[in-house]
């Protein structure tokens, strides 16, 4: 190739225009790991899920400097629907180890929030999907409401309607929080037994999945 | 008269270099193919690229008649962002192997020219430059100055951390 020898200028990643970093962004952020799922991520803990998969740390170009970190997080934690997959209690208290190890800023871009719980077998499972650029909560699984399980399914998204119509809009877009999160996730936490939560004015009988607590000993 | 295709048109660089090449290979940008309709008499008037050097502008349009056949691309080849991968035809890895200055300069160029294909091909090969170095080896490559607080690397390192706990 022939040297340049007209405007001797350097042009650096960061001298881009910012919406070519941003495609560029996009290239590297981290792949779902369940695809069954659509393009989502789960959160639980399966033998198919790694957790690193959820950290920046497979995310490295999040961590160079700090203007490419505030925007590589942004198109990150904005364009990725989080999907929480909680098959029991357990899957709760990791995603608030999770939560209480995020960045405040990167949490306040997420834009899609989603609730699974499942069975194993992933035949019954609800779907409780936050969608925070139309500040709207909906149950993507209309099974669900005509059962028992699906007045429980309701009651959750009733709680969680009611967090998102209080949270502050910023800039016209709703901004999530760490705090805000962590309700969110507690609202989640009703949906299993209720003998060691707040929730001691549900019926003790439900129980979403069909899972028997032996299987808790093998994770 | 002239088919298309065998038409030529005349671009002037931004260093006042003039360069002459086909029609079809040059309306490979749509900047170009505008300018070409809003002219009306392609050929004829010179085409100036302002933001483009000859050095680069020969660059892109060799891209431009290697790729002066290929389909135009549908609608919703990018719609769904998250199936993004960084794989590059040899040919453009070929292609793309410069130094990081040019690299840069064709990818603005490509942007300038609006020619979305070799834009593509650009930030796939900036993102294949990235993927799979520490953040340390990122910022050797881009010569990209660590200016996190403390604080800043204490929250890096949480996160981190979480992905150790099992």
């Amino acid at each position: 190739m022939s040297p340049t020898c007209d405007q001797p200028k350097h042009i650096r990643f960061l001298d881009l225009p910012k919406e070519l970093r941003d495609e560029v962004y996009q290239y590297l952020m981290p792949q779902p790991t369940n695809f069954s799922l659509g393009p989502v991520f789960t959160f639980g803990i399966r033998p198919s899920c790694k957790k690193s998969d959820l950290t920046t740390r497979s995310y490295p170009i999040s961590q160079t400097c700090r203007q490419i970190r505030d925007e590589s997080l942004f198109t990150y934690y904005s364009s990725t629907p989080f999907t929480f997959d909680f098959l029991w209690h357990k899957d709760i208290e990791s995603a608030r180890r999770w939560l209480a190890c995020q960045d405040e800023a990167a949490i306040s871009s997420m834009r899609q929030v989603i609730f699974r719980h499942g069975s194993l077998d992933h035949e019954h499972h609800a779907l409780i999907s936050i969608n925070l650029r139309k500040s709207t909560v909906s149950v993507q699984d209309k099974a669900f409401e005509s059962c028992l399980e699906g007045k429980m399914v309701q009651r959750v998204v009733k709680r969680l309607h009611e967090i998102v119509d209080g949270l502050n809009r910023v800039g016209g877009q709703t901004a999530l929080t760490k705090e805000v999160l962590g309700r969110m996730l507690d609202i989640a936490g009703m949906m299993f037994d209720n003998h060691r939560d707040q929730s001691s004015n549900l019926p003790s009988s439900i129980r979403l999945r069909p899972v028997d607590d032996s299987q808790l000993g093998s994770v | 008269m002239a088919s298309e295709g065998e038409q030529t048109v005349k671009l002037v660089s931004s260093d006042n270099v003039e360069i002459v090449t086909e029609r079809k290979v040059a309306e490979r940008s749509m900047l170009i193919k505008n300018m070409i309709e809003d002219l009306g008499a392609p050929g004829e008037e010179p085409i100036p690229i302002m933001n483009v050097s000859e050095a680069v502008l020969r660059k892109v349009l060799e891209w431009c008649t290697h790729h002066k056949n290929d389909p135009a691309p549908s609608q919703d080849d990018d719609a769904d962002s998250r199936k993004k991968t960084t794989d590059i035809e040899d040919w453009d890895q070929k292609f793309m192997q410069v130094d990081q200055e040019m690299l840069f300069e064709i990818i603005l160029a490509a942007n300038y020219m609006d020619i979305k294909a070799l834009l593509d091909v650009g930030c796939k090969t900036v993102a294949n430059m990235i993927k799979g170095k520490s953040p340390e080896e990122i910022r050797k490559t881009f010569n990209i100055q660590n200016d996190f607080t403390p604080e800043e690397e204490d929250q890096i390192r949480r996160e981190n951390e979480w992905a150790e706990d099992r």
